[in-house]
């Protein structure tokens, strides 16, 4: 019983943070048409910051909030720089593959090639006891980040002035600038807070996993799969297919570790079969 | 004093040369109409002023202001409304959101969004409904109401009229000229030749991306020669 119930855990904790990196992935591709494979080295990158931070200060907010701001603004200057520029995907991808391998090799000259983990805020440390059970108290903090987080962008996206206006611009671009809303500006926005997301993954994340080397590429692989089943440019997609492809990620190297990502996959190819924009994707 | 000045205007989109040297005045507080059968480029001449398609070549002055090569939303800040062929309100933000995106430098005399909906009292009433599921007349008024809400001083129109039951049709006729006893000036491209130029000070007649007639609105209608050979009436 035991078994179930932290192996859960584990997926759901994993899938939150699947979903603050596939958040952005997906705005950045369905909204603004931008294929961005350097989103893992923001994830990565992230938590290197993070770790310097908690390093230097002891402090996990401090970290948290230095990661996700520095990279928000490395995404907002890439975007607003260079990538809005392209509109050729071939273009595009070229040019973030070269920064995935630019920011890899820049973080294993500044941080090093052993993997290396965040010290976790000493509230969350240890176990916590709920009725007869015991559970790593870090996880469920996890969760209720990941929780936290999908209710403040649904908010945003719904009931906010700024919602509606990248609303307006995904519904009709030419008629959006002509309503007066700068569309270039806002999407610069919305991609930086997508980088900064993918950081608030990786320092949360590298509190629980290690940060090594390659892993911007290990998440970017499950972050591409997430945004697939999810449905581009769908959040409530992301949020979902995030926790599916976490638990079976989890479940699938606990039950069936010679099977590795084909527990992902598999699926991922009967979802595409059945429905070919993804679980909440626009046709 | 003339609010609006387009001087040569070249415009193309891809190979395709559509306006071939238009010019043309909106002088402040009135109404003009732009005429001419299907294709020969009166909404790419209302693309160029709103800067969706911008002009190779020539000039657009508004209120003495060069704005042939800004961006769009500039455009329409300085104070361009314009309400697009075939209506384009946003699908999926309810009237609600809809206002609330468009308000923009409302004064006390200005367009608030309780003047606009005295105008539009239909559209209160769909106040949280989506604009998709609107009907076409509903869409149309908000499609105006939003471009009202930035408070414009020129106002283009471009085939208000095209899919609208008769009767609405007559109806959206004296909301335009409460819009223009406001002291704004419109721009109002129209195939209904009676509906526009009972509205319109002033008319350009076009054909094949170039003006190939102008006159007082009232002249038009009697010119028999002109209405057969552009307009097909
Ligand atoms: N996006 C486009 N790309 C290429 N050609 C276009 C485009 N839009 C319009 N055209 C062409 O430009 C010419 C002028 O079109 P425009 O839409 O300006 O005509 P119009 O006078 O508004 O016609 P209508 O009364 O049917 O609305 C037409 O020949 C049309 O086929
Ligand atoms: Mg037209």
């Amino acid at each position: 019983m035991n078994f179930w119930i932290l192996q859960s855990l584990n997926g759901l904790s994993y899938g939150m943070l699947l979903f603050l990196l596939a958040a952005g992935l997906s705005l950045s591709f369905g909204l603004m048409n931008i294929v961005n494979l350097a989103h893992g080295s923001y994830f990565l990158v992230g938590a290197y910051v993070g770790l310097t931070v908690m390093e230097r200060t002891g402090n996990f907010m401090a970290a948290v909030v230095v990661g996700a701001i520095s990279v928000g603004i490395l995404g907002l200057l890439m975007q607003r720089l260079l990538l809005r520029r392209l509109t050729d995907h071939l273009a595009q991808v070229l040019l973030t593959i070269g920064f995935l391998f630019i920011l890899g090799d820049l973080s294993l000259v500044i941080w090093g090639g052993v993997p290396q983990i965040i010290p976790k805020p000493p509230l969350f440390e240890g176990p916590i006891r709920i009725m007869e059970s015991v559970f790593p108290s870090y996880r469920l903090l996890v969760i209720g980040v990941g929780i936290v987080v999908a209710i403040f962008l649904w908010w945003l996206q719904d009931r906010t002035a700024m919602g509606a206006n990248v609303r307006a611009a995904v519904d009709d671009e030419e008629m959006a600038g002509s309503t007066g809303i700068n569309v270039a500006l806002l999407m610069t926005v919305v991609f930086g807070l997508g980088a900064a997301m993918a950081a608030l993954g990786g320092v949360v994340g590298g509190a629980f996993l290690t940060i090594f080397p390659g892993q911007d590429m290990d998440v970017l692989l499950l972050a591409l799969v997430v945004v697939i089943i999810g449905g581009l440019g769908s959040l409530k997609g992301a949020f979902v297919a995030a926790l599916l492809v976490g638990l079976l990620d989890n479940f699938g190297k606990a039950l069936f570790p010679e099977l590795a990502l084909f527990t992902i996959f598999a699926p991922m190819a009967i979802i595409l079969a059945i429905r070919p924009t993804g679980l909440f994707g626009r046709a | 004093m003339s609010v609006l000045q387009v001087q040569d205007l070249h415009t193309y989109y891809g190979n395709s040369y559509v306006l071939q040297g238009v010019s043309l005045e909106v002088e402040q507080g009135t109404v003009i109409a732009i005429l001419g059968r299907n294709g020969v480029g009166k909404t790419t001449l209302i693309r160029s002023i709103s800067g969706h398609t911008p002009c190779r070549q020539g000039h657009i002055f508004f209120q003495g202001k060069e704005i042939s090569h800004m961006p769009s939303y500039f455009i329409a800040r300085q104070g361009i409304g314009l309400v697009p062929q075939g209506r384009r309100v946003f699908p999926s933000l309810t009237v609600k959101e809809t206002f609330q995106i468009s308000a923009r430098g409302a004064t006390e005399h200005g367009w608030t969004e309780e003047k606009v909906l005295k105008v539009f009292p239909r559209l209160g009433e769909r106040w949280n409904q989506r604009a998709g599921k609107l009907s076409g007349g509903e869409q149309q008024m908000l499609a105006i109401a939003r471009a009202l809400l930035g408070n414009p001083r020129l106002l283009l129109l471009d085939e208000p009229t095209e899919g609208l039951a008769p009767l609405l049709a007559r109806d959206l006729g004296s909301i335009i000229q409460q819009i223009k006893a406001e002291g704004l000036s419109i721009v109002l491209v129209e195939q209904n030749l009676t509906f526009a130029l009972a509205l319109a000070d002033y008319a350009y007649v076009m054909s094949k991306g170039r003006i190939v007639h102008q006159a007082p609105a009232a002249n038009i209608l009697l010119d028999a020669e002109v209405k057969a050979r552009y307009l097909g009436v």
